[in-house]
This record gives C-alpha cells, structure tokens and sequence, in this order.
C-alpha cells in the first residue's frame, strides 16, 4: 500500500487536533471529576468519622446521667426552666427548718456577661433573679440558708434583708438570689 | 550495471515504506488519542455522577433529624461545660457572715435590729446594721472588733443617736474583701 504525502499529513493535522482539542480538555474534566470525586469522598468519609464520635460521646454522655442532671440543675435549658423545682425546694427548704415562705417572685432573664465579655457576643448564659420572703426564727434561717447554699439547683443569694415581725423571735427575711438559664 | 539497478529500487522504496510506517503510526495515535478520550468521556461522566450520589448521600445525612439533633446536643453541652466553671466561681456562702463574723463577734452590750446584706455586680459583700448599744464604750469596742477581722476590708459608721430610754442606736456599714464569702480550697 502506498499512502501520500498528503494524507499523512492530514493525518497528523488530524491527530495534534483531536489531541488538543478533544483528549486535553477532556482529560482536565476527567482530573476535575476525578478530585472533586475524591474530595466528596473524604468528606463523607470525616463525616462519618465525626458521627461516629458524636455518638460515641453521646454514648458516653449517656453513661454519665448523674453528671448531666448536675449540669442541667446548675444551667437548665431556657425552654425547660426549671422554676417549679425551685420552688418547691425552696419552700421544702423552708419547712424543713421550721420557717415559712410567704412570697416567691421571679424576674425576667437578663444575659449574664463576665467584666471583660465582648458586648456584641451573642450571650447564652442568662442569670435570673429570684425574690423570696421567710419567715422563720434566727436558728430556722441559718439551717434554711445552709439548705439553699448546698442546693444542687445552684441559687446564689445575692442580698438578705432582716426586719423584725410582729410575732415574738420570728424573724422576715427577705432574699434575694441569681439562678442561671442557657439558651442557645 | 546488474548491480545498479537493484540499488534504483532500493533508493524508489524508502520513502514509501518511511511513509507507511509514518502513516499507521498516526493512525496508532489517531486510534489511541480517540479511545483515550472516549475513555476519558465515559469515566469522567462516571466519576460526576458517583460525586453526585455521595453530594445527596452527605447532604441527607447532614439533613437528618438524628444527626441534627446530635449535634444540637452535643453543642450545647460543649457550651455547658465551658461556661459552668465561669458559674461555679460565682458560689459563694453568706451563711458564713452569720456563723463566723456576726455570731461570733456580737459584744454582749449590742443588739443588733436590722441587717441588710448585698453583695454588688463585682461580688464584694457589703453588711449594713444598724442596733442598740447600752453604752458608747461598747459601740466603739464593736467597731474595734470588726475592724480587727482580716477580711474586713473597711467599717463606716454611719451615725448614732441617744434614744429616750438611754440606748445608743447606730448604723454602721462592713465592707467584706471578695474572697470572704467564697469557700475555703
């Protein structure tokens, strides 16, 4: 067979065509594809390295009640406050030391900043005040605040206010106190 | 001249063998080069939609309630955790006002009436009293007192009156340093 000139070199014009023009950008798409591929793979690979992890401290967590009924009694969630609880400790408290609440109010929650806290930072950390009125003798009182000190639900008492009452050592004690709420 | 015609022929053959060889190795590459990018075409195509399994496989995962909630929870202890040492250092126990400074320290000539105490933003309690003292001696030995209490940081007296049946009635205000009320290590 004999081929010309001509057609060879059709044929290599044909050739640097197809490669430049086909193969190479063909071959970037398929890199392009190949890393993006890769990519996504390693992705869905740490994430399920971190699901993995979550649910292992879930887990954990899990195993540890104990600890986090004591965090969620310190900081409860704001959308389960847990001011029935407190209440009731509180007035249990009260009658426990021979004293009697007469009056519980609640304020509203203010964010709790720390001295040096950015201002803009969105805070989650909301502390909540908490008046309360006893009534109770001096002896009752102290127990009764010793009861409120030691209180896993973490009250604060920030002011105590003493007058005398109309009743012969009975005392009113006015309280004031911070609990904590998070929100998120 | 028998020998210099084979050598014509040999000459006349050359370029057309060089040629045939030239044209199937373009017609190799030709071949190659196509496949190569059918090849190519194919597995990139291939690879785009196996990305694209795994982009809707991680987004329904990342989707997922359970994942969601997971992470929600997980979050949010993190914070917990971080921020409830920032609230236990706020733990403090007046009740030690009472038991160790007050009851202990109280002259027997003084009766106390009313007690106001407060502890300020930056923590620092503040005790306001105010009572009766049967004499000025034991007023001022009660300050003395006071003022003699390490984690006292200060005594004001705010005033005294002689009352109809003799009695001094006072006020006076303790400033406690910060750590006083906070629990011994």
């Amino acid at each position: 067979m004999k081929f010309s000139p001509t057609i060879i070199l059709l044929l290599f014009v044909l050739d640097i065509i197809i490669i430049f023009v086909l193969v190479v950008p063909q071959y970037n798409k398929f890199s392009q594809a190949f890393l993006d591929f890769k990519t996504k793979k390693t992705d869905l690979e740490n994430f399920q390295k971190n699901l993995d992890y979550l649910q292992d401290l879930d887990r954990k967590l899990e195993e540890n009640k104990d600890l986090l009924a004591k965090i969620n009694a310190i900081l409860p969630d704001s959308s389960h406050p847990n001011q029935a609880q407190l209440i009731y400790f509180i007035e249990k408290a009260a009658e426990d030391s021979g004293g009697l609440i007469t009056d519980i109010t609640f304020g509203r929650p203010k964010p709790y900043r720390e001295k040096n806290q950015n201002t803009l930072a969105e805070p989650t950390i909301y502390q909540r005040e908490l008046s309360f009125n006893l009534v109770a003798s001096y002896p009752s009182f102290i127990q009764f605040l010793s009861q409120i000190e030691r209180s896993s639900l973490f009250i604060k008492v920030t002011q105590i206010d003493i007058s005398e009452t109309n009743f012969e050592n009975l005392l009113s004690f006015q309280l004031k106190a911070q609990t904590f709420l998070y929100k998120d | 001249m028998v020998e210099i015609i084979p050598k014509k022929k040999r000459e006349r053959e050359a370029p057309s063998r060089f040629n045939n060889v030239l044209f199937f190795v373009f017609l190799s590459i030709f071949i190659i080069s196509l496949s190569l990018f059918l090849i190519f075409k194919v597995q990139t195509g291939r690879y785009q939609k196996q990305t694209e399994d795994l982009s809707a496989q991680l987004q329904s995962q990342k989707g997922s309630e359970e994942f969601r909630q997971l992470e929600r929870k997980m979050l949010t202890y993190r914070d917990k955790f971080k921020n409830i040492s920032k609230i236990l250092a706020l733990y403090s126990q007046p009740s030690k006002i009472f038991s160790e400074l007050l009851d202990k320290t109280i002259h027997p000539k003084i009766v106390l009436k009313s007690f106001v105490f407060t502890e300020t933003d930056n923590g620092e309690p503040e005790i306001e009293l105010s009572g009766y003292s049967s004499n000025k001696e034991s007023l001022a030995q009660q300050i003395k007192i006071y003022e003699s209490i390490p984690e006292v940081q200060r005594v004001d007296f705010k005033g005294a009156e002689v009352e109809k049946e003799g009695n001094l009635k006072f006020a006076l205000s303790i400033f406690l340093s910060s750590e006083y009320l906070t629990p011994q290590q």
